[in-house]
């Protein structure tokens, strides 16, 4: 299945050599879109029967797959560990909340502001952290949720201070958790599917390659900083419509949301789940959620126990779950016998690190 | 033809109290192959660096096509055709070989900010069409990292030429190398200059790479140009091989 090109042929037709198959087949392709549907179609029908508190607990959790996939997309995907993405969660939910309180915003005009207002925030809050690198961006972006909490906090006649701002923003037909579970999973399942396009667009690419190795990318003419600013920003988008999914699930905001620790959240739970697989952060805020309410019935310390984990995972397994789930289908595959005697790909882990800075 | 792509003029750079290019003055004809040879410490890699960004010029001008480009960011000048392989490799670990080129194509075409269609997919077929060209044909899906070292080296050409650049710069492109590796690079490079007209300007170790594949040679020593002209010339002028020889033997040898 030779994949011809029209308008881009030129380099093939330049060059004369015909373009090849495109790796991924119709086939496994297919088979995945059916792994996909039949795992949504899971959470759906466990949600709908589950008692009405754990539909709750499940919708949070659902909520927050999209929290991690958001921040992803600049950790695994992009290289940059932000512990402010919890910022844009807080514009989001905040958006909602004031919107209510302040603006008589109704519910849906609040839900379609969020993601816009989050995004809007990103642009300076991202063109100062990026300005620098590594350890310096993640203490920025950390300080940055420390400055949002307390802004959160101390200015009461806004935000309502501690407490937060509690009341009927969410309409009478989204208060049963049935519906309101259903409401966020089409909305995160959407989200979801729009950022595995953006993954696996030419600029999802860019951002890969900008990850293992900036100067190679800017030697080929691409703006790096103006890149990683769009990634940024597309992170707190869909960071602040899981913040906005929140109050759905609590009816509220607060200042606690925006804490370090909940910025902190979503990058536990991409490495858990695996920071360089797309669907790993989604695995990741399940498990990171439902091991946080398990445990926390047996030890105050529940985080210690985490951190533990956390701590194995990046010291004995990089990749994550997901990682490990890959390694195990290729040992498989190493252990079936060849097909016409071609030696199977070695699943060798790539290099760590990146090139030189 | 006298039609000069790259044109550096009385280009200096300072470290300090240290001078690593002192008026340096250099003129790279189009459709060339251009070597700067020297050598350790002689100002090359800095020269390299000033020419593509990665360092700004204490003084001096360096202008590309027309456009003067000192002190731009690298990024600016790639885009205006001078695309630089590194002397380390520098390869993207993690993305397979076609991504790799894949990631030039789209650069080429102005679509690294294109998010919503499939042109990874398209750029990553027409990537296999470099690769046939600089001998990584049929594997495309490999992972970058997980290549060899001289195969890492040809990924980088292939990357560069899937921007179609017209001034390829190469920093030391046979650098730990082996003998055959050496060659294959080499037979590349000048199929691209010839062929395809892109105009190379590289610094090497390897004395027979450079007198056998260069059309003008440049001399540095300690930040300065010492001489310029056609291989034949070069080898045989007294100071090169002054300062050659007074720096050891083996680099007329060439490294192997």
């Amino acid at each position: 299945m030779a994949r011809t090109t029209s308008s881009d042929a030129a380099v093939v037709a330049a060059l004369g050599v015909p373009a090849p198959a495109a790796p991924g087949s119709f086939a496994s392709r297919l088979g995945r879109a059916a792994v996909l549907v039949a795992f949504v179609a899971l959470v759906v029908m466990l949600g709908l029967t589950l008692a009405p508190a754990n539909a709750l607990e499940l919708q949070y959790a659902v909520s927050l797959t999209l929290f991690a996939v958001a921040t992803n997309l600049i950790l695994g995907f992009g290289g940059l560990v932000s512990f402010g993405q919890g910022v844009f969660y807080g514009v989001g939910a905040y958006t909602v909340a004031l919107g209510w309180m302040h603006h008589s915003l109704s519910f849906t005009e609040a839900m379609v502001l969020a993601p816009f207002f989050g995004a809007a925030a990103a642009i300076p809050l991202g063109m100062l952290a990026l300005r620098t690198r590594r350890l310096y961006f993640s203490l920025l972006t950390l300080t940055l949720s420390q400055l949002a909490y307390v802004i959160a906090e101390n200015q009461t006649n806004l935000t309502g201070g501690t407490n937060g701002v509690f009341g009927a923003m969410v309409p009478s037909w989204l208060l049963d958790p049935h519906t309101s579970f259903l409401f966020t999973v089409a909305i995160v399942a959407v989200a979801i599917a729009i950022l595995w396009k953006i993954v696996h667009s030419p600029f999802g690419l860019v951002l890969r390659a900008i990850r293992d190795n900036r100067e190679r990318v800017e030697a080929l003419g691409v703006n790096v900083y103006a890149h990683e600013l769009v990634a940024f920003v597309i992170s707190a988008f869909f960071c602040s419509l899981a913040g906005s999914l929140f109050v759905v699930y609590s009816q509220s905001s607060y200042p606690e949301i925006l804490n370090w620790t909940a910025s902190g959240v979503p990058v536990f739970m991409a490495v858990i789940g695996g920071m360089y697989s797309f669907f790993g952060p989604v695995v990741g805020a399940f498990v990171y959620e439902f091991a946080s309410h398990y445990l926390i019935e047996y030890t105050q310390d529940w985080q210690l126990v985490i951190g533990v984990v956390l701590l194995a995972i990046v010291l004995l397994r990089p990749d994550g779950l997901a990682g490990s789930l890959g390694s195990l289908r290729a040992w498989l595959r190493r252990r079936r016998p060849p097909v016409d005697g071609a030696p199977a790909a070695a699943a060798a882990a790539p290099e760590s690190g990146g090139g030189p800075s | 033809m006298s039609d000069t792509v790259l044109f550096v003029q009385g280009l200096v750079r300072d470290f300090g109290g240290f001078r690593a290019v002192n008026h340096v003055d250099l003129a790279v004809e189009r459709g060339t192959i251009h070597a700067v040879i020297g050598p350790n410490g002689a100002g090359k890699s800095t020269l390299f660096k000033l020419i593509t960004g990665s360092l700004r010029p204490t003084a001096g001008r360096i202008v590309l096509d027309g456009h003067a480009v000192g002190g731009r960011r690298p990024h600016v000048i790639a885009t205006r055709g001078l695309v630089q392989v590194f002397q380390l490799s520098s390869v993207c670990a993690r993305l397979s070989v076609a991504e790799s080129v894949a990631l030039g194509i789209i650069a080429h075409r102005h679509r690294t900010l294109d998010v919503v269609t499939s042109y990874q997919r398209r750029a990553r077929a027409q990537a296999e069409a470099v690769l046939e060209q600089v001998g990584l044909g049929g594997q495309g899906a490999t992972i970058a990292g997980t290549l060899s070292h001289g195969d890492q080296r040809a990924l980088e050409i292939a990357m560069a030429l899937a921007i179609s650049p017209r001034v390829l710069l190469l920093d030391e492109p046979t650098a730990g190398m082996s003998p055959a590796e050496t060659t294959v690079i080499a037979q590349l490079i000048v199929a691209e200059a010839r062929t395809r007209g892109i105009t190379v300007l590289l610094s090497e170790h390897d004395m027979d790479v450079v007198f056998g594949i260069s059309d003008r040679v440049t001399v540095l020593h300690q930040g300065q140009v010492i001489t310029e002209g056609t291989p034949e010339a070069v080898r045989t002028h007294p100071e090169v091989m002054a300062i050659y020889l007074g720096h050891g033997a083996q680099r007329s040898e060439g490294m192997t």
